[in-house]
């Protein structure tokens, strides 16, 4: 072939890659939703003069253009795999660890975490007879951290744990410290998930067992493990496009027995949507994109869990996700728990107390979410 | 054209530098705006409008109603009605950056879509006070107002900065 | 707008390429019309308020030339009206551009306070007021004749190719471009072929490169090392090549495309051997431009030494100038005069018996160095980072983060060093003569990889909101 013969050849592709992507663009229709992405994708926007010489409606049609090309996942999946051949360990903050292992980087405090401390010391003070626990729950990447690639290093997150702690049992609020516990077991035990940011079942009830002893309860349910789910692809797979091999397994942890010892059935009650339950589990949720919502308590600003047992008082729980997989091992211990999302509550805080009779506090996060977050903080001084 | 033009050559030399000098001005007066602080502008309303009626919100209520971190902006004013079925509101943010504000500004986009929604089917009142609602960018100020007469706010504001 | 963009590929392209090109070919008028058009929406796309700007700058460069040739008509040498028209454009550039930077000047000297608003920078400003001057120069010096059509003129400066990044395209070299061009298939295979290139440059390599040099600078000391620090700058050096020269690649293929041939702006500038040679490689439009209405007329080289000097180092302090309003631009500038200085009346004879390897490695580091000025934020800065460079302060020679970085990025600064020399393309070319069909498919393959990088960055997950 010569030389104009192969220019012209060009030519001709590409206006007709030009044109079938235009015309694709244009006829199918627009998409609302990235369940990859679990965020609302741009539509067209509405054009006013105005918007448009303040330059706003450029940039949302740029968004627009974006959001909607078509086969959009599969350029992204071109990309990721180009990331990877080249030689990438990281993507959106997630690293591709060893043993199959997705892991997110460890959060260094912000601003906001000296709020926080503020508005617990005060919240401590003003509750001076109640007893108050924190479980804050390290990050695969610190107790995996021998999985990690060689030349990643990260911030220290035992740095920053220690120091809260430190200050924290100073204002009178008991630590829960797994981390020794996890230690331990992390290498017959999986403790966190390959693909997403949560820890196991296994790992939540090992630090359920760990809190038995800090709060001075004798856990003694037998409970067998049960695999819901084996394809689950979590919240580091979205975010970084990485697969890195390995799905994992959802457990859920159910009396070995029907009428274990002492097992009592919960009553759960969400006042958004005033709906009554008496699952934890809600198993249509396995089929879902984020299948960690089979362990309910998500997006709800509060609810109450009634259980018939003999309890020291009524538990007040503020949380954040990784709470929802240690829940049901919980409420086998209060009779009642009213489980409190500083991200979507609003309300106040004492007049809870108040009506509940509350007369223990139990925090529960984990570490990246913790440390950068502001809603607790705004909750507890409000 | 050209012949129209050049006939009056020195005429249309002085008309294009107006011009010019005209167009840098607006220019530069949209940009500009004094860096006052927000307790001045609130001081103003305050002493100037009926905005003490109204019930003053916190860095939690920033977030829950507009959906705003306080610490990403310098500071802001944020006035609420005080009658739960009230849409009455101002919100004045000072950014850090001149583009922060296309945040700020497509939060209370975001708020008044969400509230007109809200308000539908059984407020007309509150959602025709929606839709007239003033959005102003000036400098590093954005200005949002829900009110009957949200003029009378915007005046103290523009006078302030 | 930008050319790496999904807007601007699969939107706008797609339909000024078909009004265009429907348009049957003996409407020349109504094709500049359409392409004027679309220059100006273009523009606006990114500055809306700003388009009156660049509207208003097509209006008055055309009037004042006719001016200048009405008076030279008339006996006169249009002096006047050439100076009143380079003030006012210089007086916007500098208002826009310069001002805060005078401000800040004004105010560290007197050490006053004055009070200023700085102004958002109107895209190609410098670019599109040095190709009116470029005009309303060649008028007066007789170089080329006054344009009486507004159609043609306007299309001239504002032709969305090469409006936002250059080429900055001399009025004369186009000047029979405008009435008459010839569009056919084989240009506009070309253009699209220079066009891929310059597109897969800029957002599979630079891009990926500035986001290597970005998370290099913003280490904090205690993992900064030596070797990390080079891979900094050779990340800056190679992205800011395959930036520039993948955008003028861009226009260039651009304006093929509708018929147009712009003058080539880089000419694989890392393989030179002397500072000398950089410049005839880099940015050659600037230069050529600098050199032809500047120094030439200051009196260039044919003037005494002292002279000389003295011209070298006005043109380039405002060449460094140019590039941004800073003081940190201007020592970049004023450096390579420095250094054009030296290499013409010092060492240069020296340099050339050298051999070869040694040119590569003195031209590279000069290179280098430069950029690392023209990079930072302040001359503090600049110094520091280079001090680290030779060793100065206690970090090691590599760490950790320095393997990190080399297993990560190992690949795409080996493919950019190497596809920074010539050797690349010519063997792709005598590849495409004996494999044609695969040369369309890895050009192609170009092309969507590229689309699928940008399409990337608009991916957004926000994960936690539903937590």
């Amino acid at each position: 072939m010569n030389d104009k013969k192969f220019t012209k050849i060009i030519g001709i592709c590409f206006v007709a890659i030009l044109a079938i992507f235009f015309l694709c663009n244009l006829l199918l229709p627009d998409k609302s939703f990235s369940s990859a992405e679990n965020r609302m994708l741009q539509t067209l926007p509405h054009f006013s003069i105005s918007t448009y010489m303040e330059g706003r409606y450029e940039t949302k049609l740029e968004n627009y253009a974006n959001d909607q090309f078509v086969a959009r996942n599969a350029f992204i999946k071109a990309k990721s795999a180009t990331d990877i051949t080249e030689g990438k360990l990281e993507a959106n903050g997630v690293y591709r660890c060893r043993d199959n292992y997705l892991m997110e980087k460890i959060t260094a405090p912000d601003d906001h975490l000296k709020t926080t401390e503020e508005a617990l010391t005060q919240f401590r003070r003003k509750y001076g007879r109640m007893k108050m626990y924190f479980l804050l729950a390290p990050n695969a990447a610190n107790i995996l951290s021998d999985k990690l690639p060689a030349t990643v290093r990260l911030n220290d997150q035992n740095k920053y744990m220690d120091n809260f702690f430190a200050r924290i049992k100073n204002d009178g609020i008991t630590p829960i410290d797994v981390r020794s516990t996890f230690k331990a077991n992390k290498d017959d035990t999986q403790l966190y998930y390959r693909t997403d940011h949560h820890w196991t079942t296994d790992g939540a009830y090992l630090a359920f067992r760990k809190s038995c002893k800090v709060m001075g309860f004798k856990d003694s349910i037998n409970y067998k493990a049960y695999a819901v789910k084996n394809d689950f692809k979590g919240t580091l797979y979205s975010k970084s496009g990485f697969t890195n091999g390995k799905d994992d397994a959802i457990k859920i942890y159910l009396p070995a027995t029907s009428k274990a010892k002492g097992y009592k059935n919960s009553v759960i009650y969400y006042a958004d949507t005033k709906k009554k339950t008496t699952q934890f589990y809600q198993l249509d949720n396995l089929e879902k994109k984020d299948a960690y919502t089979v362990f309910g308590g998500s997006n709800h600003p509060m609810y109450t869990i009634q259980t018939p047992v003999k309890s020291v008082g009524n538990l007040l729980l503020v949380k954040d996700s990784y709470a929802n997989s240690f829940i049901p091992f919980l409420a086998q211990h209060y009779k009642k728990i009213v489980v409190v999302d500083p991200r979507y509550f609003y309300d106040d805080i004492n007049d809870i107390i108040k009506a509940n009779n509350i007369s223990q506090v139990l925090f529960l996060y984990n570490g990246n979410t913790f440390f950068t977050d502001d809603s607790l903080g705004m909750m507890l001084t409000n | 054209m050209y012949k129209i033009v050049s006939n009056n050559s020195a005429m249309t030399k002085i008309v294009l530098v107006v011009v010019l000098v005209i167009f840098l001005a607006v220019v530069y007066s949209r940009a500009n705006a004094d860096n006052v602080s927000m307790s001045k502008i609130e001081n103003d309303l305050k002493a100037k409008t009926n905005i003490e009626t109204m019930q003053k919100c916190n860095d939690r209520q920033l977030k829950q109603f507009i959906g705003l971190d306080y610490l990403n902006y310098d500071s802001y004013i944020y006035y609420k009605s005080k009658e739960s079925l009230g849409v009455d509101e101002i919100l004045i943010v000072k950014a850090k950056h001149r583009s922060d504000l296309d945040a700020v500004q497509d939060a209370v986009e975001e708020r008044i879509s969400q509230q007109t929604s809200t308000f539908e089917s059984y407020g007309p009142t509150q959602v025709s006070l929606l839709k007239n609602a003033f959005v102003i960018k000036k400098g590093r100020y954005l200005f949002y107002c829900v009110s009957k007469t949200p003029e009378k706010y915007e005046e103290v504001f523009q006078h302030a900065i | 707008m930008l050319f790496s963009s999904i807007i601007f590929l699969f939107y706008f392209l797609p339909i000024v390429l078909a009004a265009y090109f429907i348009t049957p070919k003996k409407y020349m008028t109504a094709r500049n019309i359409i392409l004027l058009a679309a220059s100006l929406l273009f523009y606006s796309w990114g500055e809306p308020v700003y388009v009156f700007l660049m509207i208003y700058s097509a209006f008055f460069n055309y009037f004042m030339a006719l001016e200048i040739a009405k008076d030279k008509r008339h006996g006169g040498t249009g002096r006047n009206s050439m100076l009143f028209t380079l003030v006012v454009n210089l007086f916007i550039l500098c208002f826009f551009k310069y001002f805060g930077f005078l401000m800040d000047t004004i105010n560290s000297i007197l050490g006053t306070d004055f009070h200023y608003t700085a102004l958002a920078l109107p895209i190609g400003i410098s670019f599109y007021t040095f190709q009116a001057l470029s005009y309303i120069f060649d008028v007066y010096r007789d170089r080329v004749k006054p344009q009486y059509s507004l159609l043609k003129f306007s299309l001239y400066l504002s032709l969305f190719p090469q409006l936002i990044a250059g080429p900055i395209v001399k009025y004369r070299d186009v000047a029979e471009q405008l009435e008459e061009r010839t569009e056919s298939l084989e240009k506009f295979g070309t253009g699209s072929i220079r066009f891929i290139y310059g597109l897969g440059k800029k957002v599979l390599l630079a891009n990926n490169l500035g986001a290597l040099h970005t998370a290099i600078i913003a280490l904090p000391d205690s993992q900064v090392s030596v070797v990390t620090y080079w891979i900094g700058i050779i990340a800056y050096t190679l992205q800011i090549y395959f930036d520039f020269s993948g955008y003028s690649d861009m226009a260039i293929g651009l304006g093929r495309m509708f018929g147009f041939e712009f003058m080539e702006n880089f000419n694989y500038p890392y393989i030179s051997k002397t500072i000398t040679e950089f410049w005839r490689r880099w940015h050659i439009s600037l230069s050529t431009w600098f050199r032809e209405y500047l120094y030439i007329p200051l009196g260039g080289n044919r003037v005494p030494v002292h002279r000389h000097i003295l011209n070298l180092m006005i043109v380039w302090s405002l060449t460094g100038l140019w590039h941004g309003a800073s003081w940190n631009f201007v020592m970049w500038g004023t450096y390579y005069g420095v250094l054009l200085i030296l290499e013409k009346y010092i060492y240069g004879q020296y340099l050339e018996k050298a051999p070869s390897w040694a040119q590569h490695i003195y031209a590279m580091l000069i290179v280098m160095i430069g950029w690392v000025f023209f990079s930072s934020t302040d001359l503090s800065t600049a110094i520091s980072y280079i001090g680290v460079l030779f060793g100065v302060g206690a970090f090691p020679f590599a760490n950790m983060t320095t393997l990190y970085l080399l297993r990560t990025n190992l690949v795409l600064l080996v493919l950019s060093g190497v596809l920074s020399t010539p050797e690349p393309r010519k063997q792709f070319q005598f590849f495409n003569k004996n494999q044609p069909v695969f040369g369309i498919v890895i050009i192609f393959v170009i092309f969507i990889l590229s689309v699928a990088y940008l399409i990337y960055s608009s991916y957004n997950p926000f994960l936690y909101f539903r937590f």
